[in-house]
C-alpha cells in the first residue's frame, strides 16, 4: 500500500477538501483510520462483519464528503460517528455477540502452575461478565462507553461523533460504568470499586 | 484494575494494511461508481472473502446498499444524510426530511470557496464604498453605514442612501424637506463575519433566518450581494452555501462559461428561485439571478463591484 508523503504532511480536513475533486485523495484518509476503525468496529461486531461496515463506513463518508466541516482537521471523531450508525443497524448481531461471549465455557487448564490457572480462569470468568453486561446496556450507552474506552476519544469528540451534548456523553458514561462495576462486582463481593462520582467523569 | 482497563483488553488487534488491502480496494471501487449505483459487471471485483472462504457482499451489492438505504448519520448541521434522487422543491430549510442535492453543486461551491481563498483581500477603510453594479443597477453603498451612499431607485435615477449617524438618518422627503429618522448602521461591509462554516452557518440563520424560511439561503444571497466580506470569510460563505436544501447545477444565460447553482424557497405551493453564478473555469463568483414566487424575474446579471473612495466612482 503507497502511503504519499503529500498524505502524511496534510490534516484530514485538507484531504477531504481536496477529494472533493480528486476522488482518489480519499484513499488517504482509508490509510490513515481505517486500521483503528476496523478495530472498533471488529471489537463490538467480530471480525467477519468489520470488513464489511468498514467499506460502509468509508463509501458513506465518501458521499458526505462535501458537507465535512473544514474547520474539524481531526476526521476520527466524524467517522467514527458514521461507524457508530452502521453498527446501530446491527444491534441485535451485537447483543447476540456478547451474549455468546459471555456463554462461551471457562476453558479446561492443561497445564500450568495453580496461581497461573487460577488467574486465567479468573480473568475469563470477568471477560464472561464483562460481555454479559455489555449485552445489558442500552445501545446508545454503549455507543458512549466504548468509544471512551476503544477509540480514545474525548468528551467533546465524541458528543461530536454522536451528535449529542456533551452533558449527554457524561451522563451516559457515567450510567454505562455504574452498570458494568455492578456486574463485576457480583464476581468477587470483596472487590470494592471507587464510585467518586467526580473520579468517574475525570477519569473518563 | 478498574472497568475501563477490562474494556481495554476486550478489543481486537488492529488488522494491518495487507488485512485491509481488500476493503480497501472495494471501497476505492465504490468511489468511483456512477451515481446511479451501476456497476459494471465486467470491472467490479470479487469483493471481500469471509474467513471460510465464502464471499461476502459483492460490490454490486454495496452500491446498491448505500445507494438504497437511507442511513442516519450525525451531522451537527442536519441529523439526515442524502441519497441520490432528483431534487424537489422544499418548504423549509430544516435539513430533516430536506431533499437531496446533488454532489456537483456542492463541488461547485467548495471550488468557489478555493477560489475565495487566493482573491485580492483588502480591508476597507470606514469611509469607503461598496459599489455594486448589476445590469441597470448600481449603488454605492456606506462600508460603515454612516457615510451617505447611492443607489438606484425605482425610476431608474440614483437617489440617496443616506448614512446612520448617532442613531439619526436625514431621509429626502419632497413633500415637507428632508426628516431625520431614527436609524441603526448598516455597514456594507460586515467585519464580524465568520470565518468557519459552522459558525457562518448558525449567523446566517441568526441574521436572516426566520421560521420557516432558508436563512441560510437568504443570508448567502444577501451578503454576496450587498455587502463586502474579507476572503476568509467569502470562503466560510461558500462552504456555508454547501447546507442549503435543494442545491443543485444548472445552466445559465449568462452563457457555456458560467454555470448556476440553483435552489428554491417555497411558501404556500409557491417557490422562489435562487441562481448564484460561477465562472466554470476560474470559479470566481459572477453574481446572482432570482425569480419571484409570481416568476416575476428579480436581479439577475452578472455582477460587478468593488471597493471606491466615493460615490460616483468605480473600480
Amino acid at each position: 500500500m503507497v502511503v504519499s508523503s503529500h498524505a502524511w504532511i496534510e490534516g484530514d480536513a485538507a484531504i477531504i477538501e481536496r477529494s472533493v475533486l480528486e476522488p482518489e485523495a480519499f484513499g488517504a484518509l482509508f490509510d490513515r483510520h481505517a486500521a483503528r476503525i476496523h478495530r472498533y468496529v471488529s471489537g463490538r461486531l467480530g471480525r467477519d462483519a468489520a470488513d464489511d461496515v468498514l467499506a460502509e463506513t468509508f463509501i458513506a463518508a465518501f458521499r458526505r464528503r462535501g458537507r465535512y466541516d473544514r474547520s474539524r482537521p481531526d476526521a476520527r471523531p466524524w467517522l467514527y460517528g458514521i461507524a457508530a450508525n452502521v453498527i446501530a443497524q446491527h444491534r441485535r448481531d451485537e447483543v447476540r455477540r456478547w451474549r455468546l461471549l459471555a456463554a462461551l465455557p471457562v476453558d479446561a487448564p492443561v497445564s500450568g502452575h495453580a496461581d497461573d490457572v487460577a488467574d486465567r480462569v479468573s480473568a475469563q470468568a470477568v471477560r464472561a461478565q464483562l460481555a454479559d453486561a455489555l449485552a445489558g446496556l442500552a445501545g446508545r450507552d454503549r455507543d458512549v462507553l466504548l468509544l471512551a474506552a476503544w477509540a480514545d476519544l474525548t468528551y467533546e469528540e465524541i458528543a461530536t461523533a454522536l451528535a449529542i451534548p456533551v452533558g449527554t456523553v457524561r451522563s451516559r458514561l457515567f450510567r454505562a460504568r455504574r452498570l458494568i462495576r455492578e456486574s463485576l462486582a457480583g464476581l468477587n463481593p470483596d472487590d470494592t470499586f471507587d464510585t467518586n462520582l467526580e473520579e468517574l467523569l475525570g477519569n473518563g | 484494575m478498574d472497568e475501563m482497563t477490562m474494556l481495554s483488553d476486550l478489543q481486537p488487534a488492529e488488522p494491518s494494511p495487507a488485512e485491509l488491502a481488500a476493503v480497501r480496494q472495494a471501497v476505492m471501487h465504490a468511489v468511483h461508481v456512477p451515481r446511479s449505483g451501476q456497476l459494471n459487471r465486467m470491472t467490479a471485483p470479487t469483493w471481500i472473502r469471509r474467513r471460510g472462504g465464502r464471499l461476502a457482499l459483492t460490490g454490486l451489492l454495496v452500491a446498491a446498499a448505500i445507494t438504497a438505504t437511507v442511513v442516519a448519520l450525525p451531522d451537527e448541521h442536519h441529523g439526515h444524510v442524502g441519497a441520490p434522487a432528483v431534487p424537489l422543491p422544499s418548504d423549509h430549510h430544516s435539513g430533516v426530511g430536506a431533499p437531496p442535492v446533488h454532489l456537483d453543486a456542492i463541488a461547485v461551491l467548495r471550488q468557489a470557496a478555493a477560489a475565495a481563498h487566493t482573491s485580492p483581500d483588502v480591508a476597507p477603510r470606514p469611509d469607503q464604498f461598496l459599489y455594486v453594479k448589476e445590469g441597470s443597477y448600481q449603488a454605492w453603498l456606506s462600508m460603515d453605514g454612516t457615510h451617505d451612499g447611492a443607489i438606484t431607485g425605482s425610476d431608474g435615477k440614483l437617489v440617496a442612501a443616506p448614512g446612520c449617524r448617532d442613531g439619526e438618518q436625514l431621509v429626502p422627503d419632497g413633500n415637507s424637506g428632508p426628516r431625520r429618522l431614527p436609524c441603526t448602521p448598516d455597514p456594507a461591509y460586515v467585519a464580524d463575519a465568520p470565518t468557519s462554516e459552522s459558525a457562518m452557518v448558525a449567523y446566517l440563520n441568526r441574521r436572516f433566518g426566520q421560521a420557516g424560511v432558508n436563512g441560510i439561503g437568504k443570508g448567502v444571497m444577501s451578503l454576496l450581494e450587498f455587502y463586502y466580506l474579507r476572503s476568509a470569510a467569502r470562503v466560510a460563505l461558500f462552504n456555508a452555501a454547501t447546507q442549503i436544501p435543494g442545491l443543485h447545477l444548472t445552466a445559465t444565460a449568462a452563457g457555456p462559461n458560467a454555470v448556476g447553482i440553483t435552489w428554491q424557497t417555497c411558501s404556500t405551493g409557491k417557490c422562489a428561485s435562487t441562481m448564484l453564478i460561477f465562472n466554470r473555469a476560474t470559479h470566481a463568483y459572477l453574481g446572482v439571478q432570482t425569480t419571484g414566487i409570481n416568476g416575476e424575474p428579480g436581479s439577475s446579471g452578472t455582477r460587478q463591484s468593488g471597493v471606491v473612495d466615493h460615490v460616483g466612482d468605480r473600480p
